[in-house]
């Protein structure tokens, strides 16, 4: 196999071992939130906290 | 409490995923179609030179190719995790193009990649032609897929609200498909990929015309790329102004952002060549316009005004009013949603997405003064300068590109385009299309704020609320592992084009290609 095969090869494998990790570390399975039409319905038509205000665009 | 950090940090983390996937894209765009031309040309012709071309610009595309793919993957890690409710939300119809694009388009590419580097001694000529052109044509089958899917979040069409699934249901899959805008963007952003190939190709060879190396590959390199380039330079710029078009009927608060028009444009509406946007005081100083373009563009008449910032920001507070019924009828149903939405609350459901931004004011939106309704309704404008002046660079690249080609298609023909002083500005070129690309993104996607789906969903409505922490170790990781990627991918290019093509009848493998069979 040419020298580049190697390269790439030796890249693949660091990209696939990479995302494997991120994906375990931070978006695995246990770490999906569940969203249900319950709450999702209480998320967007409850009376929950209020998110954090945001600045609007406009003159001081 | 869904914490403002998390918001910023969300989309701080997926925009840099998207922009760093963007650096290999282009690329793989591009040379991907070079490739099928030259290769068709050694069909048509015979000559081994040909050949030669295809398998040295081969290399670079196959490592482009091996480091830049899967890195959409990252995008769809987050939906799962930081987007959770946005993936509730409209995944019926987001999912289904991206699903498209997984199974049918990148299979479809991968698949034959493989035929393309390995097939050469294995298949006729005609055969591997076919296979290179199936390779072209699996990367753009992608981008259509995917252009399909951020489409709809700027204009969302064949749609429609289930109050019993809470979510966004797809109606119609050809109105997704045939959405205006996804037309407009997938052959403008497919045409940059193309600038992009082109650019990359006619750099190269400048570079080794240069170095007085390998002139009779990088004389015809940089023709073809030339010829392809400007063709792709011309179809960017229109399908750029179609773009507009098409956003200036969708996307109505875009456009004015990006013009940094405060104030409705009379018909015929001139276009700001240049200016400097002030925010505080909502205006725009030093002008510099030009006559009745933006009315060409955005409404494509001269007798149609184009709404400014101020009065679009009027606009969005009465629809804000207008969606409090659909509003309190969904916080009334509780545990008990009916099956439909009633007939009288249809006009107020359209205009339920505007209520929502009430949410990151106070959480009874119902209960909203005039003043909240104001301060959502003002909300709905997205970074002026940010996207004047984004805009305007990602243009005058364009219009660059097509000075730049149109000289090199000219000197191609002349057979003179060994002048130093060319060269050297196609060499100093190559970053500028990655430059126009990402640019391209930014006015889109920051310009469509602050909705994650236009007039649907506000961004901050579709973050999941997780620890903050995570987001900001995923989004170091994601740094490094890109980073990592795109030096990997510099380096292996920068010594492949220092090692040049490699030819002739000793039978040495070419980059990636296995030696012609004894």
């Amino acid at each position: 196999m040419p020298r580049l095969g190697h390269e790439i090869g030796a890249a693949l494998i660091f990209k696939a071992v990479a995302l494997a990790i991120l994906y375990w570390a931070f978006f695995g399975p246990s770490r999906h939130v569940e969203v249900t039409p319950t709450n999702m319905a209480a998320f967007l038509f409850g009376n929950g906290p209020s998110p954090s205000p945001v600045e609007p665009n406009r003159p001081r | 409490m869904l914490d403002l950090d998390v918001v910023t940090l969300s989309r701080l983390q997926f925009a840099l995923t998207a922009l760093y996937h963007f650096l290999f894209v282009p690329l793989t765009l591009g040379l991907s179609l070079l490739l099928a031309i030259m290769e068709s040309v050694y069909v048509m012709t015979g000559r081994t030179i040909w050949r030669d071309m295809v398998k040295f610009w081969g290399t670079l595309f196959g490592i482009n190719f091996a480091m830049g793919v899967a890195t959409g993957i990252t995008m769809e890690f987050q939906f799962g995790t930081n987007w959770a409710y946005y993936s509730h939300y409209v995944g019926d119809i987001f999912g289904a193009p991206l699903a498209i694009e997984g199974l049918m388009a990148f299979f479809l590419e991968a698949t034959f990649v493989g035929l393309f580097f390995f097939g050469w001694n294995r298949l006729s000529r005609t055969g591997h032609l076919a296979v290179t052109w199936l390779v072209a044509l699996g990367s753009n089958f992608s981008a259509l897929w995917i252009l399909v899917a951020n489409s709809w979040m700027q204009n969302p069409v064949g749609a429609h609200f289930n109050p019993q699934t809470m979510r966004m249901e797809l109606s119609s899959f050809t109105e997704v498909l045939f959405n205006p805008v996804a037309q407009s963007k997938f052959v403008h952003t497919v045409s940059a990929g193309y600038v992009t190939g082109s650019v990359f190709v006619m750099a190269i060879g400048a570079y080794y015309m240069l170095r007085g190396r390998h002139r009779e590959i990088a004389r015809r390199s940089l023709t073809v790329a030339a010829s392809f380039g400007l063709a792709s330079a011309l179809s960017v710029v229109v399908l750029g102004d179609e773009s507009g078009y098409t956003a200036g009927f969708s996307q109505k608060m875009k456009i004015a952002a990006i013009e940094a028009m405060w104030e409705t444009e009379p018909a015929p509406a001139d276009f700001t060549l240049f200016g400097i946007p002030d925010t505080k005081t909502e205006t725009t100083s030093h002008e510099v316009k030009l006559p009745w373009l933006l009315g060409l563009i955005a409404t494509r008449s001269l007798d149609k005004p184009v709404p400014g910032i101020k009065p679009l920001v009027a606009v969005a507070e009465q629809r804000i009013r207008n969606g409090i019924d659909a509003y309190k009828w969904l916080a009334a149903t509780g545990d008990k949603p009916p099956a439909e939405v009633p007939e009288a609350l249809e006009g107020s459901m359209h205009d339920l997405g505007y209520t929502l931004l009430l949410k990151r004011i106070r959480p009874d939106v119902e209960n909203a003064t005039e003043a909240q309704m104001h301060d959502a309704a003002l909300s709905t404008i997205p970074d002026v300068p940010v996207l004047f002046w984004s805009f305007r660079i990602m243009v005058a690249l364009g219009f660059y590109f097509i000075a730049l080609f149109s000289a090199a298609f000219y000197l191609a023909c002349r057979r003179r385009c060994g002048k130093p002083w060319f060269l050297t500005l196609v060499l100093l070129s190559l970053p500028l299309p990655w430059i126009a690309a990402e640019l391209g993104w930014i006015v889109a996607e920051y310009g469509r704020q602050p909705w994650i789906i236009d007039g649907i969903m506000p961004t901050f409505l579709g973050v999941s609320n997780v620890p903050a922490g995570n987001v900001l170790f995923s989004l170091a990781g994601f740094v490094l592992f890109y980073s990592t990627l795109a030096v990997i991918d510099l380096f292996l290019i920068v010594k492949y084009v220092r090692l040049g093509p490699k030819s002739g009848p000793d039978g040495k493998a070419t980059g990636l290609f296995p030696a012609p069979a004894q």
